[in-house]
């Protein structure tokens, strides 16, 4: 009996989270318009490129292949590899001690921990240069970029964790299989495809940074294409560039291989029950130190290094008027960001959760190409654009530089609203039409619904960076406005530390109540309702 | 008046064929079960007919108006269809009275309606529940009653029971079934379980490889299959040798009465139910005889499988026998049957094939 193989997997491929038939056409539509969107800035540095190879007198290839290429390929390249390896550890450690053991106020490490996700990379540089001149070069870069990246791994992470089937830890105990071993072989197969998204997000955001290396006086590609812009050797730039993108590539091609074709895929009872925590007993008080000494140096250092300055230069640092504005700004400009960014996160996400097709998830994928383009390139891109094609109008707009942001942080949305999508069961779609409802009416009550705290933490997390983003802003911030970032960066490059220092304090504060506040419902959330969306 | 007609339905997966030619007719008002083993297309089947999923060819007709055929899709929302999956799947960002309202429009007579509908599946004063503070039995019931908010014109019920135990699926069982009688509702039923089906349903399609073998009342599919595949797949069955003549068969249990003489005469196969069998502790000379292979009690009955003596078409014999007598293996017994059989032309297969499952 062939058939009674075959169909009972293409009927549990059917009802548990895809559709097969009924094309995506709509959808489809508006994941194009939005990959296209995403592919500016590539196109134009492949255009710019192209009219500098031909134009110059040196090749591209000579440019690419030249001694200080090679040292700033060895520093990227190392870099990335030992602050992704390491972030990828702390941030699913500290996951799964926060939402799987019993440890003491663990609504409170959910949030401090995430905390730092807030600080702007360079403001972590900045709190560890002023009371740490010796932090410097590759040890330096390591340590300050593991303590703030990790946060990208840990809160897919801990998502994953919440919403994992404790069942299937339940099982393997049965089975023989001690704590440890449950640990790294069925914990860790769940969250799995979570670490490794993270561990991409953590990669990719290493080789697009600039104020912390620039700060830390470490070079990378970043680094170099920023000063060969401002001393406006457009070639070289181009170049340096490429080779970056091309990175970005190899990352993706690393995860890729590393997806393979498992699937986290939820069986049973919709009804959720909340997970076993594990007793740490006598390991509370390690685990406990440990904790306080992450949160210590990922968070106690840089803020206490900035209230420190603000104690210290007390007198110079009254708040300028501008502060306000500056604060206003920066907030105004990353919600906008946040909602854009979340809006074209959707369509992509669910073209490539709910349909199958190798063309849908390269769609999606190619979109994370954006993370490996540094947000000076897309500022420039869309300069570029609105110079030559809209004859200069928008620019210095404040709508260039949402976009620009929401361009930035893209991945961002997608992981968190695909991670989302992917647990809101298509069957739960069939019956609210049975029930009468449109399409567009069962997005709004069922599917939106379920998957509302993705998207509260796709907005969160683009917000979060947005308020942090300086490279961008420095080229695209309308004349005239100054956001928190750019005057601190002013008064930083001229080392006045005590007049940057409120504009930093001002910063974290800001990220840390939105961060604070999610942390919180997150957590609140599965209690009330069983089924994470 | 049928509530819901199939012609020619097909469907399949790139080059899997699922469905091949359905047609199927569901009066108004009756409880229709569709019984086929996992894989025989059965789900696919009721998607098609929820509109979650096209048919490749023929027509759906619901309650009078094509639904899906040639140039016609009605998409879901408009087929004023009550779909209840096996997992019930509550919507669990609701309560159980937003869960039941999720159909109805916002007029007044709406909570009304919904206090109405959780009496009818007795859940009353559970509306502020959410789904996961619900048992699997009360969120079938919701589930249910979801459906039937809306008033549909056919119910699709796919495995409902089959993710409870069983002494939770055969209580929720009864009670959907008379919630079902007294909602008047048109009812589809999905299932791999025979008990379910025979004793829900009005009348049952056994389906199987993607297409209908059978389609009528629980009693004539039980008593009079239309083949031996059939027969073995719906309850237990014993297929012997018999010759026929003048509406009598002759087997190796003596002369019993043919239901429909089967065409030709010579050698013909019949289907004899174990509970036609009745076993004799001394077995007499001119009898058939055995030895009891195991006994298994049920309390309420109990079944014994018994190697026959002489030839008589099967192997082992499968007896129902009231629960009041043991029977130990080893023990030698004698054979006879009672009540009319079901006869077809032709040998017996060469050993009883299990049917599917």
């Amino acid at each position: 009996m062939a058939v009674v193989d075959v169909e009972p997997l293409l009927e549990g491929r059917v009802s548990a989270s895809r559709r097969s038939s009924a094309r995506p056409r709509l959808v489809l539509v508006l994941a194009v318009g939005v990959a296209i969107l995403l592919a500016l800035p590539l196109i134009f540095l492949l255009l710019e490129a192209h009219s500098v190879g031909l134009a110059g007198q040196d090749g591209l290839g000579r440019l690419v292949f030249r001694h200080l290429t090679a040292q700033l390929l060895w520093n990227t390249v190392r870099l990335v590899v030992v602050v992704t390896a390491a972030s990828a550890v702390i941030g699913t450690l500290a996951a799964w001690c926060v939402e799987r053991t019993d440890i003491p106020g663990r609504r409170y490490w959910a949030v401090l921990v995430v905390l730092p996700v807030g600080i702007p990379d360079f403001v972590v540089s900045f709190g560890w240069v002023a009371v740490a001149p010796a932090v410097r070069g590759f040890l330096g870069a390591v340590l300050i970029m593991t303590l703030a990246t990790y946060p990208l791994v840990y809160l897919p992470v801990a998502a994953a964790l919440r919403s994992s089937d404790p069942a299937q830890e339940e099982v393997a105990r049965s089975l023989g299989v001690g704590r440890v071993a449950t640990f790294l072989r069925v914990t860790l197969g769940q969250v799995r495809l979570a670490v490794l998204g993270g561990a991409v997000l953590v990669a990719l955001a290493l080789l697009a940074e600039y104020g912390a290396f620039e700060i830390l006086g470490y070079r990378t590609f970043t680094t170099e294409i920023f000063t060969e812009f401002g001393i406006g050797d457009t070639a070289v730039a181009c170049a340096l560039s490429l080779i970056l993108v091309v990175l970005g590539f190899v990352v993706l091609a690393v995860e890729f291989v590393g997806r393979g074709r498992g699937r986290v895929v939820r069986t049973g009872a919709l009804a959720a029950r909340p997970p076993v925590r594990w007793r740490l007993g006598r390991s509370t008080l390690p685990t406990l130190a440990a904790m306080v000494l992450l949160v210590g140096l990922a968070l106690g250092v840089p803020v206490g290094s900035i209230v420190y300055l603000l104690l210290r230069h007390g007198n110079d640092t009254l708040p300028q008027a501008s502060i306000l504005s500056a604060a206003l700004h920066t907030a105004g400009y990353s919600a906008a960001a946040g909602v854009l960014a979340t809006a074209l996160a959707l369509p992509v996400a669910l073209l490539s959760v709910r349909w199958e097709g190798r063309i849908y998830q390269l769609l999606e994928r190619s979109t994370y190409l954006v993370m490996a383009v540094p947000g000076l390139v897309i500022a420039l891109a869309l300069t570029f654009f609105v110079e030559h094609y809209l004859g200069g109008t928008g620019y210095e707009s404040a709508a260039l530089l949402v976009l620009a942001y929401a361009m930035l942080f893209f991945p961002l949305a997608l992981v968190a609203v695909r991670t989302s999508l992917a647990q809101a069961p298509v069957a739960l779609e069939d019956i609210g039409r049975s029930l009468g409802c449109s399409r567009l009416a069962v997005l709004g009550r069922v599917t939106l619904p379920l998957v509302a705290p993705g998207l509260a933490a796709a907005f969160s997390l683009v917000f979060l960076s947005a308020l942090t983003e300086l490279t961008a802003t420095l080229v695209l911030i309308p004349s005239g406005v100054e956001t928190l970032s750019t005057q601190f960066w002013a008064y930083q490059t001229d080392f006045a530390y005590g007049q940057a220092a409120p504009y930093a304090a001002l910063m974290i504060a800001i990220a840390a109540v939105p961060s604070f506040v999610l942390g919180r419902w997150f957590d609140r959330l599965p209690a009330r309702r069983g089924v994470r969306a | 008046m049928n509530s819901l007609s199939l012609r020619g339905v097909e469907k399949s997966f790139g080059a899997q064929w699922v469905l091949r030619g359905i047609d199927l007719e569901v009066r108004t008002g009756s409880l229709t079960a569709i019984l086929g083993p996992s894989g025989s297309g059965k789900t696919t089947l009721l998607r098609i007919v929820a509109g979650f999923e096209r048919a490749g060819a023929g027509t759906i007709t619901l309650g009078g108006r094509l639904a899906d055929g040639p140039g016609v899709y009605v998409p879901s929302e408009q087929r004023r269809i009550g779909y209840v999956p096996q997992e019930g799947s509550l919507f669990p960002h609701m309560s159980v009275a937003k869960n039941i309202a999720f159909g109805l429009g916002r007029h007044k007579g709406r909570s009304a309606r919904v206090g109405e509908l959780l009496e009818l599946v007795g859940l009353s004063g559970l509306e502020a529940r959410y789904p996961h503070e619900l048992s699997g039995g009360q969120q079938q019931r919701v589930a249910l009653a979801r459906a039937l908010a809306v008033d549909p014109g056919v119910v699709l019920l796919d495995e409902p029971f089959s993710a409870l135990d069983a002494n939770l699926r055969a209580s929720l069982r009864a009670d959907v079934h008379s919630v079902l009688r007294q909602s008047g509702a048109t009812v589809v039923l999905v299932t791999h379980d025979q008990d379910e089906a025979l004793s829900m349903a009005d009348r049952v399609a056994v389906i199987s490889e993607g297409a209908i073998r059978q389609y009528d009342t629980p009693q004539r599919l039980y008593q009079h299959p239309v083949d031996q595949r059939l027969a073995s797949f719906l309850g237990e069955a014993n297929l012997v040798e018999a010759t026929i003549e003048g509406g009598m068969a002759t087997t190796a249990f003596g002369r019993l009465a043919v239901d429909v003489e089967p065409g030709g005469t010579g050698r013909c196969v019949v289907l004899v139910r174990p509970e036609q069998i009745v076993l004799h502790e001394h077995p007499g000379a001119d009898e058939l005889s055995g030895r009891v292979l195991d006994y298994q009690f049920y309390g309420h009955d109990a079944v014994v499988r018994i190697a026959p003596d002489g030839p008589c078409g099967a192997t082992t014999i499968i007896a129902r026998q009231p629960g009041s007598v043991v029977f130990e293996p080893g023990t030698r017994v004698g054979l006879s049957a009672a009540g009319e059989v079901r006869a077809w032309a032709g040998e017996a297969p060469s050993e009883a094939e299990p049917a599917a499952q």
